[in-house]
């Protein structure tokens, strides 16, 4: 039980949350199996699943982390302040200097996994809503394939049957004497039921989906041909001339039939038919008369299906004729919908890596709940084994109790002798029967003292074992919980990827079947089934709309779209191929290894700074390279809120909290009395003139205008010197995209009080005038040809960059590139605006060059964008090309240029 | 150096006003020709080109649209140098930017040695919001000896015969005043350091008397 060296600084719990932080030792067994102990700063809040550890309180790079989703914890209580983490089959052993410590540490730790779980539950919950809404689809797919198509009213042709019809429902009613006519007419209908089974047997194929809605075997194979209805017209007229002889025949038959007469020589059925005709008794009558009926409904059963079916076929030639007009519109539908089958090939394929990622995970989770069992069992052997301890140490002292009892018959002894010797030599006895009783007691203490060490270390173990016990039960309810969790959310993502499955295939057969047609036009049977263009068309129309609700991005700028809603298919193909393209990069992108580190390294500052809070920090080199780079969109709002407290959190605790609604409430009593404020009038007008790019500034009545005003009029009265300035209203917009209202304030403070230099807003700009000057300057140093043009044309540089700097670029620059300038200008300062306008004239330089006038050159100036590609490469050109760039110089020009000014009385 | 050009002449234009006026609404439709409700505040100064034929020249215009507020008069004051023509703006809906129109004269009389001017009374589609009758606005141009006009940026109604009005003005004056012209050139073209120098002595002093 050896302590932990040097001093350790206690765990710094903070309220509310389970953030902790301290220093702890990281064991670590070498392969050569020596094994190492260093001592890290760990750091664990409430905002990222991860465990960091770093060389020294106020670093940013962390030397390593690890996930705690999903991991597992353990220790053994007999090894003083140790505890292991399981994940992702890597163990990380650390030691703490107390087994309090290492209490609170095992707390937070668990706390953290849930909490992450349940983000991740929630996050899950979500996606499901999604798969949700795809089986909705889905099954609407289904419904619609079942119904059956509406059925167009009868043509011509159709009346003739419908007489027929008529005709042999008369038939009932009709007396015995008109048999053989009606005969005739079911023997012709009948050849009609014969000539159109074979159709109806080929449509039935057709379907792709048994009644239960599950595919139909048969549903990627061809359909049957089936006959156009002119050939079952020719049929019909054929059959006209033949009809009197069939009918004869299929007369005699369905008598013989009725007799169950197995003979089936015409002559003879002939002969018997007639004699039993005279022979027939009238119950007889009545019994081939009922047949005769059940045999014509079923005809009637036959003709109507049939009647459908030509229909349907009819249905199938119009279209027919509309597809032999726009193929080549058919063709590239049929594309379409091919890159949608390839889409949900790709979302299947995505699913399934998602369930072998789940299976994976539960294979880790498997084995750590083994590991977990395992020591489970080696705990309740070294229970076991302390249990039998503890009973060896109660028979000793059973048999400690029979050497008392022992002792005390000797001492009975020894009073009888007394008793006797006292007679004779009374000093002698006395003293015999004191020594003894000394060592007697003697004995006593020394096996008590014994006895009291011992179970004292063992009610000791006996504790902590406890405790290990009740840790060990908690970690695995959690982590059953976890497993069960894992189950129910693969089992959900099963159950999507088969729907997901189900769509791909049903709409891969449908589209197979449409490019089956079209490679085959020339035959002529081939017929598809009339519904399944329409829907297919209907799919297509209905896709695009979709993906038209998204107008802005995250932050609410609007995009801008190039798609213009023009009926020609190839162009909305080539839109959608270019926005496909576009999705693609930015999803490589963002799963780069080098973007994937770059969030890492953000995530890693903000534990630290969050947790430990040390001020060294923020003047960490480190930290100033990571700013230069930018900051994620995701962390954005959280760095900015830790920057602008660092700059104004001396002035915020002089101030005291409640002070922004103070100022609030001070606009408010202003504004009632109604006294004249040019400043408030100059807000209020400025409110609908700010970022009209993004949806929460563009109308009088989005989002953020009254948050916006609360800022200015609340900056308006905290800063009475300056008030407002035009060019302030756009910084506080840009805080609010980030900020809350109240940080927003601050972030204003900030921006005007210590990032830019003194008189930078005030009535007359004299800060921002001279540094105009000091830029002229500057540009003339580094950028000597430029400078040389621009004065041989009478530019002044002003003209341009007064609002560069007065605005930070906001609507300068695309939002994209000027939120990062405002990463770095929030933490270096104004400096920072020289860096980035001199990158911009050096950019533009080449284009500069090539006018010849003040207009070209102001409009090659104003559109200075087109010519900045992306944020890197800015940053490139302004924080190492333009290098040196010392602070200093800066300083110095602007003081000069302000003396001058003063003295000049800020006229020019 | 006449033939190089594609233009005759090259005059200045400067749009001053209150902060809210319609100054770069009316600069969008004269050079663009377009009207957007989406404006931001114009922070420094904005700059159009537009060229157009006046009594069979071509005349380029460069038009500076200038910020509002206040306290960047003290920046807009460095435009007024080499400009031709001045438009002062108001709201008709906002009588306190005409009430600030003499102001701004005054603004134009302390910068310029000889300019051309021009009053404009801007978004006269607003006619229940009126509060600066026409009738006034024009007895003042008058008594300012002053071209007059109402406009509507959003309607596009006379802004194209404002400007005109105001570039025929400084072509007129250039055309008969040549030794100005001579000047104007100098100035523009930065041709004579010795002129340069000179002008701004003269500017100098008249700021100290």
């Amino acid at each position: 039980m050896s302590a932990a060296p040097g001093t350790i600084s206690p765990p710094a719990r903070e309220l509310k949350t389970s953030a902790i932080c301290g220093y702890l030792h990281r064991i670590e067994v070498r392969s050569i199996g020596l094994i190492t102990r260093r001592r890290y700063w760990f750091a664990l809040c409430d905002s990222t699943p991860y465990l960091y550890w770093y060389k020294d309180s106020d670093d940013i790079k962390c030397i390593g982390r690890v996930s705690l989703s999903g991991a597992a914890f353990t220790y053994d209580p007999r090894e003083k302040g140790r505890f292991e983490i399981h994940s992702n089959n890597e163990v990380i052993a650390l030691e703490c200097s107390s087994d309090k410590q290492r209490n609170e540490w095992m707390k937070a730790l668990q706390s953290t996994r849930k909490r992450s779980w349940k983000a991740t539950k929630s996050k899950s919950d979500s996606s499901l809503d999604i798969s949700s809404l795809t089986g909705r689809n889905s099954s609407s797919v289904l419904e619609e394939c079942s119904s059956p198509s509406p059925v167009p009213p009868p043509r011509s042709p159709k009346p003739k049957k419908r007489t027929q019809f008529l005709t042999e429902e008369e038939t009932d009613a009709e007396t015995s004497s008109d048999v053989p006519h009606s005969s005739e007419e079911t023997a012709e209908v009948v050849e009609d039921t014969d000539n159109t089974k074979i159709p109806a047997e080929g449509s039935a194929t057709e379907w792709y989906l048994n009644p239960n809605g599950q595919l139909n075997e048969r549903s990627l194979q061809m359909p049957k041909t089936i006959e156009s209805p002119e050939t079952v017209l020719k049929r019909l007229a054929d059959q006209s001339i033949e009809a009197p002889f069939r009918a004869i025949r299929r007369n005699l038959s369905t008598w013989s039939r009725s007799r169950q007469n197995t003979s089936d020589e015409p002559v003879v059925g002939s002969r018997k038919g007639t004699v039993s005709s005279v022979d027939l008794t009238p119950e007889e009558k009545v019994i081939e008369l009922s047949d005769k009926v059940s045999s014509l409904e079923e005809v009637v059963d036959s003709l109507r299906a049939a009647l459908l079916l030509a229909q349907r076929n009819n249905e199938a030639l119009q279209k027919i004729e509309d597809m032999g007009d726009n193929k080549e519109e058919m063709r590239e539908y049929i594309l379409e919908k091919e890159r949608q089958v390839t889409e949900l090939h790709i979302s299947n394929s995505m699913n399934a890596r998602r369930v072998r990622d789940l299976e994976d995970q539960n294979v880790r989770l498997e084995d750590t709940i083994n590991d977990l069992q395992q020591s489970v069992e080696a705990f309740r052997e070294s229970l076991r084994t302390k249990e039998e301890l503890i009973l060896r140490m109660c028979e000793e002292e059973n048999r400690e109790d029979l050497l008392g009892s022992i002792s005390e018959r000797s001492s009975n002894i020894p009073a009888d002798a007394n008793g006797l010797v006292s007679d004779v030599e009374v000093p002698e006895g006395i003293l015999v029967d004191v020594s003894s009783v000394d060592c007697e007691e003697a004995t006593r203490k020394v096996l008590d003292e014994e006895n009291v060490r011992d179970i004292g270390e063992l009610q000791d173990l006996v504790e902590g074992y406890r405790t290990q016990n009740q840790f060990l039960n908690a970690e695995i309810v959690q982590l059953h919980a976890i497993t069960q969790s894992l189950e129910d959310r693969e089992k959900k993502l099963i159950r999507q990827n088969f729907d997901l499955e189900a769509c791909y295939y049903q709409l891969k057969s449908r589209y197979l079947m449409v490019l089956n047609h079209f490679k085959s036009p020339t035959k002529p049977g081939k017929i598809m089934e009339p519904g399944v263009l329409k829907e297919l068309l209907e799919e297509s129309a209905r896709t695009p709309r979709e993906s038209q609700q998204n107008l802005t991005d995250q932050l609410g700028f609007y995009k801008k779209d190039d798609f213009s809603e023009s009926d020609d298919l190839l162009d909305t193909a080539t839109f959608y191929m270019k926005k496909a393209g576009d999705v693609v990069e930015a999803t490589k992108l963002e799963q780069s290894e080098e973007y994937m580190k770059w969030l890492q390294s953000w995530d890693a500052f903000l534990v630290n700074n969050t947790v430990s809070r040390q001020t060294a920090i923020m003047s960490s080199p480190d930290l100033k390279t990571l700013i230069r780079t930018g900051v994620p969109p995701a962390y954005r709002g959280r760095v900015w809120k830790i920057i602008v407290t660092h700059w104004v959190k001396d002035k915020q605790a002089e101030l005291g909290n409640g002070y922004y609604q103070s100022m609030l409430r001070k606009a408010g009593t202003k504004k009632q009395d109604g006294s004249y404020d040019a400043a408030i009038k100059q807000i209020d007008l400025d409110l609908a003139r700010t970022l009209p790019t993004n949806k929460l500034f563009d109308e009088p009545d989005s989002a953020n205008i009254e948050k916006l005003r609360n800022v200015l009029y609340a900056f308006r009265y905290h800063n009475s010197h300056v008030g407002y300035c035009q060019g302030l209203n756009r910084l506080a917009a840009i805080a609010l995209l980030n900020l809350d209202e109240q940080d927003s304030f601050w972030f204003l403070v900030a921006c005007v009080e210590h990032l830019q230099p003194e008189g930078y807003y005030t009535s007359s700009l004299i800060g921002a005038v001279a540094d105009q000057k000091v830029l002229r300057d500057l540009v003339a140093e580094k950028l000597p040809k430029l400078a040389a043009h621009l004065r041989a044309l009478e530019v002044d540089l002003s003209l341009f960059a007064l609002s560069w700097f007065l605005t930070c670029f906001v609507d300068v620059l695309p939002h994209s590139i000027y939120l990062t300038i405002f990463d770095a200008f929030l933490y270096e300062g104004n400096k920072v605006l020289f860096r980035f306008a001199l990158a911009l004239f050096k950019i533009c330089e080449p284009h500069v060059l090539q006018c010849k006038t003040i207009g070209t050159v102001h409009q090659c100036l104003s559109k200075a964008q087109e010519h900045i590609i992306d944020f890197k490469s800015l940053a490139q050109v302004a924080f190492n090309e333009l290098n040196p760039f010392p602070q200093k110089t800066i300083e110095t020009k602007r003081q000069l240029y302000l003396t001058q000014l003063k003295d000049t009385g800020h006229c020019m | 150096m006449a033939g190089t050009r594609d233009y005759d002449h090259l005059f200045k234009l400067l749009i001053i006003g209150d902060s809210g006026v319609g100054k770069s609404s009316l600069l969008l439709r004269f050079a663009d020709n377009t009207f957007s409700e989406n404006y931001i505040t114009t922070i420094g100064v904005d700059f159009k080109i537009r060229t157009m034929d006046i009594n069979g020249q071509r005349v380029k215009l460069q038009i500076w649209d200038t910020a509002g507020q206040e306290r960047f008069r003290t920046i807009t004051s460095t435009y007024y140098r080499g400009t031709h023509g001045v438009v002062v703006v108001y709201d008709v809906t906002n009588g306190e930017s005409f009430g600030n129109v003499k102001r701004w004269l005054q603004e134009i009389e302390n910068n310029c040695d000889s300019v051309q001017k021009v009053l404009v009374g801007n978004k006269c589609e607003e006619n229940e919001r009126r509060v600066v009758l026409e009738s006034d606005a024009r007895n003042y141009a008058q008594s300012m000896n002053i071209s007059f006009f109402e406009t509507s940026a959003k309607e596009d109604k006379n802004v194209e015969p404002m400007f005109t009005c105001i570039t025929s003005l400084v072509l007129t004056a250039k055309l008969a005043n040549p030794q100005s012209a001579s000047k104007d050139q100098s100035r523009t073209g930065g041709v004579s350091l010795k002129d340069n120098s000179g002008s701004t002595n003269q500017k100098k002093k008249c700021k100290c008397g």
